[in-house]
């Protein structure tokens, strides 16, 4: 797939070959200082206050040593809005790709309107998550809104419902939420992925007595493997720390009935001033990713067969 | 081709509906306003009510210097990494896929100490700072794809020719890269216009929000909430990228579509 083999695969006499060593420093090195300052420093910082006992105004106190972490794990709260991440995540990556993908599909053949079709797929690309949490609240909340017009009109409920009232309810609105804001990104992305696949594979298989389903599962989506793998890479990256749609509908509430843990994190950070605790959950957090980030990088690396 | 067309349109129905459906309920809430006059008064109002100016200047300007400071820095390095064989140039790609998992919120504890210590808590340049640099690995990873594309034969031949290393770039790869850079500083402009936890976190002074933070401070921890007025702020915070997505998104497709194929 790489072009652009040989600049210096050249013979190369020793001089140039160090000037050009010298030219690649002086080309990455402003990017790599960059990310070393915007991960190192605050990590470094996070995990400073981690092992530190820190005022409500970031005053940062005595080493305490593991304290915060033996506090962090004694809080009653954590074990649900740790699985409730997870299930978080789990629906809102497999919900997007189980829309993004038939989505893809179908934009990938030829049918009238089918730019306006695209357009209006990718729509909610163009509108940031904030705005659309904050439509979405308002629907959500007004007894008097189009949901409840609509779901009274087509006899699904009988009476206005408030649904950010309950927990199952916004959670489950937050999970379509997030799908919704998620699958525009994911269409693009398999849709690139599609229009690499050439049509004479798929031509040679009908050819050899093929039918679309076995077409499906045999050619399109082995081939499509890689690009569903970055889909789930980037989803999971997103979502996991996706905040604004949580916070906005529901903080977390009602009675933290709705947090993940960043929302979380953030509450214990900024909300409730437990400092050191929240800095111990960040460290955790940075360290389970990690792990997560490793592994996906090797699903990625697997080839497609074998 | 006919019943194909069917088929497709009503496969999409559903999805449709939903992506249509806050639209629905912006021009809803504003056309079931109560009191309060004609279109022209209730917009004017609304502006003058919700103080949604200057956030909008302030979120184009914190934008627009996001898409330049990190278009700029990762362009060179993007270069090196289309163009030199060297040790760690694949873990080098891999860590720039990885780092997109790394998000500000998970750090955002550490990053608003840090931004304290330099002095720098409640003002607009530390968002700028820290969009761009968020945003680098993205833009690399994005420029690759296309500098990826354009062949080496071109610089060879004007090696050849005797063109110097600053020659070959200033005159072959800068220009060849025009669109690909366009593109790039598009992601930034747009991801850094709609950028909220970090804001929430640094932004102190009303003064200083941005169209995300103010768009919440009409809602937020508020007993009444003028709807009608939050739908108008919403449609105007919503507006410029709305705006660059119906002229790029085109050159977007296919610029994600190039980075794709190189990874």
């Amino acid at each position: 797939m790489r072009r652009g083999k040989s600049t210096t695969s050249l013979p190369a006499v020793d001089e140039r070959h160090l000037r050009n060593r010298q030219m690649l420093f002086l080309l990455i090195a402003p990017s790599v200082a960059a990310a070393f300052f915007i991960t190192l420093v605050p990590v470094l910082l996070l995990v400073r206050m981690s092992l530190s006992s820190v005022s409500r105004f970031g005053r940062i106190g005595d080493n305490v040593g593991l304290r915060n972490f033996a506090r962090l794990m004694a809080d009653p709260l954590l074990p649900d809005i740790a699985l409730r991440t997870a299930l978080w995540t789990g629906s809102v990556v497999g919900g997007t790709l189980l829309i993004a993908l038939p989505t893809a599909l179908v934009l990938n053949r030829r049918f009238f309107g089918r730019r306006l079709a695209q357009f209006l797929v990718l729509a909610p690309w163009a509108i940031s998550v904030t705005s659309m949490a904050v439509v979405w609240r308002r629907a959500l909340s007004d007894e008097a809104g189009l949901l409840n017009r609509l779901a009274m009109a087509s006899g699904l409920i009988e009476r206005p419902v408030i649904w950010l009232g309950s927990i199952p309810a916004s959670f489950a609105f937050e999970i379509l939420i997030a799908i919704l804001v998620s699958v525009p990104f994911s269409t693009v992305i398999l849709l690139a992925g599609l229009s690499s696949i050439p049509s004479e594979i798929s031509d040679a298989a009908r050819l050899d007595g093929a039918n679309a389903g076995a077409r499906l599962g045999h050619v399109t989506l082995p081939l499509l493997r890689p690009f569903i793998c970055v889909v789930l890479i980037f989803n999971i990256a997103y979502v996991m720390n996706s905040f604004p749609i949580i916070w906005i509908l529901t903080q977390g509430g009602p009675a933290n009935g709705t947090d993940i843990l960043v929302t979380y994190l953030y509450k214990l950070a900024f909300t409730l001033g437990r400092l050191d605790e929240a800095a111990a959950l960040s460290i955790l957090m940075l360290g389970a990713l990690g792990v997560l980030t490793v592994l996906m990088l090797r699903m990625l690396e697997r080839p497609a067969h074998g | 081709m006919v019943k194909r067309s069917l088929l497709s349109w009503g496969a999409l129905l559903p999805l449709l509906a939903l992506n249509l459906f806050p639209f629905a309920v912006v021009l809803d809430t504003i056309h079931r306003r109560g009191s309060g006059g004609d279109v022209a008064t209730f917009w004017i109002g609304m502006w003058h009510r919700t103080e949604i100016g200057a956030a909008l200047i302030n979120s184009l300007g914190i934008a627009v210097s996001t898409a330049l400071v990190s278009t700029l820095v990762a362009l060179p390095a993007a270069y090196a990494l289309s163009r030199w064989r060297f040790r760690g140039r694949r873990a080098a790609s891999q860590a720039l896929l990885g780092s997109q998992i790394l998000a500000p919120i998970m750090l955002v504890l550490g990053l608003s100490q840090m931004v304290a210590w330099a002095g720098l808590t409640d003002t607009r340049l530390a968002l700028i700072g820290l969009y761009s640099t968020f945003q680098i690995p993205f833009a690399i990873w994005m420029l690759r794809g296309y500098i990826d594309a354009i062949p080496v034969e071109l610089e060879e031949a004007a090696r050849i020719d005797g063109a110097s290393r600053l020659q070959i770039l200033g005159l072959i790869v800068l220009p060849l890269s025009l669109p690909a850079i366009a593109v790039t500083a598009t992601f930034a402009f747009i991801t850094a216009f709609n950028e909220f936890v970090l804001a929430l976190t640094i932004l102190r002074s009303p003064s200083n929000f941005t169209l995300p933070i103010r768009v919440n401070a009409l809602t937020a921890g508020r007993y009444a909430v003028d709807w009608p007025d939050v739908m108008a702020a919403v449609m105007v915070a919503s507006l410029p990228v709305m705006i660059t997505f119906v002229w790029l998104q085109r050159y977007m497709l296919r610029g994600l579509r190039l980075s794709l194929g190189s990874t």
